[in-house]
């Protein structure tokens, strides 16, 4: 999670949608990860099931991200709001 | 063949699940522990909510008795509208709680949640490795051990959480329940029921 952090705060200027996609490019690296540990491969799952597996770390991943970036001051929370 | 696939599929369930279970697991711990970071936004968002409506209700008071407010009066109405809202987020966010400052009770109901989890990582990775031919022949145990599980969390007294985490414990145990569920329905599945 702390390398998600890390990247959106490098992202001077970015817009929500580009903050968005590096959540969702990071949950899907994530959701990748953890099959590989339970030793499933992702043609193994339907469409359904993978996309349930991404939106499930993509909500995650995205609450993560708000409260470390608010923390540190970097991002408008408002912004993330919207 | 038709039995092969089914196992197959059953088995891909339970490694799924066991994703599942972690999460739910790791929920309760971080719910014990106060540990959420949405709650950062949440906190900010009260605040500014509390000291807009402090400056706002202020205003219209003090414009009830014909006087105008000045720039300076609405930055101290927002203070001090900041100020409460720090007491108010205290009691319902609390502080995080370091591991080392639970309770003794509380330690033990980590490790026995970790203790389960881990006793399925060690199936699920015999499944993996092949070095399990059998499965869920502990099942009997394993259901006691999460019927076990969940008795010591619904009896878990949360009452000296702060406010958000107390209420969401019961939610919390309450998705673990269902993962339990979940394993005792890919079991049954098992056995062609």
């Amino acid at each position: 999670m702390n390398e998600l952090v890390e990247k959106l705060k490098g992202m001077k200027n970015a817009t929500t949608s580009q903050y968005n996609e590096m959540i969702e490019k990071y949950a899907h690296k994530e959701v990748m990860k953890s099959l590989k540990e339970v030793g499933i491969e992702k043609d193994d799952l339907s469409d359904e099931e993978f996309a349930a597996l991404l939106n499930e770390e993509k909500k995650r991943s995205n609450s993560y991200a708000k409260g470390a970036l608010t923390a540190s001051g970097v991002l408008l929370f408002l912004e993330f709001l919207g | 063949m038709a039995k092969i696939d089914r196992l197959d599929e059953l088995l891909k369930q339970y490694k799924i699940w066991t994703l599942k279970l972690r999460s739910a697991s790791k929920n309760i711990e971080d719910n014990i522990l106060q540990k959420d970071s949405s709650s950062k936004v949440e906190e900010k968002v009260i605040s500014i909510a509390i000291s807009s409506a402090l400056v706002y209700i202020g205003s219209a008071i003090i414009g009830l008795f014909g006087v105008s407010m000045g720039g300076v009066w609405f930055l101290v109405l927002f203070a001090i509208g900041w100020l409460l809202s720090r007491g108010i987020n205290k009691k319902v966010f609390g502080n995080e709680r370091k591991h080392e400052t639970l309770a003794d009770e509380e330690r033990a109901l980590l490790d026995k949640l970790h203790a389960l989890e881990q006793t399925h990582i060690k199936i699920r990775d015999g499944i993996n490795n092949k070095t399990m031919p059998v499965f869920f022949t502990a099942y009997v145990i394993l259901r006691r051990e999460f019927n076990e599980m969940i008795n010591k969390l619904l009896a878990y007294n949360a009452s000296h959480l702060a406010l958000k985490y107390r209420y969401k414990h019961a939610l919390l145990v309450k998705k673990y329940q269902q993962q339990a569920d979940h394993f005792h329905k890919i079991y049954t599945n098992k056995k062609g029921r």
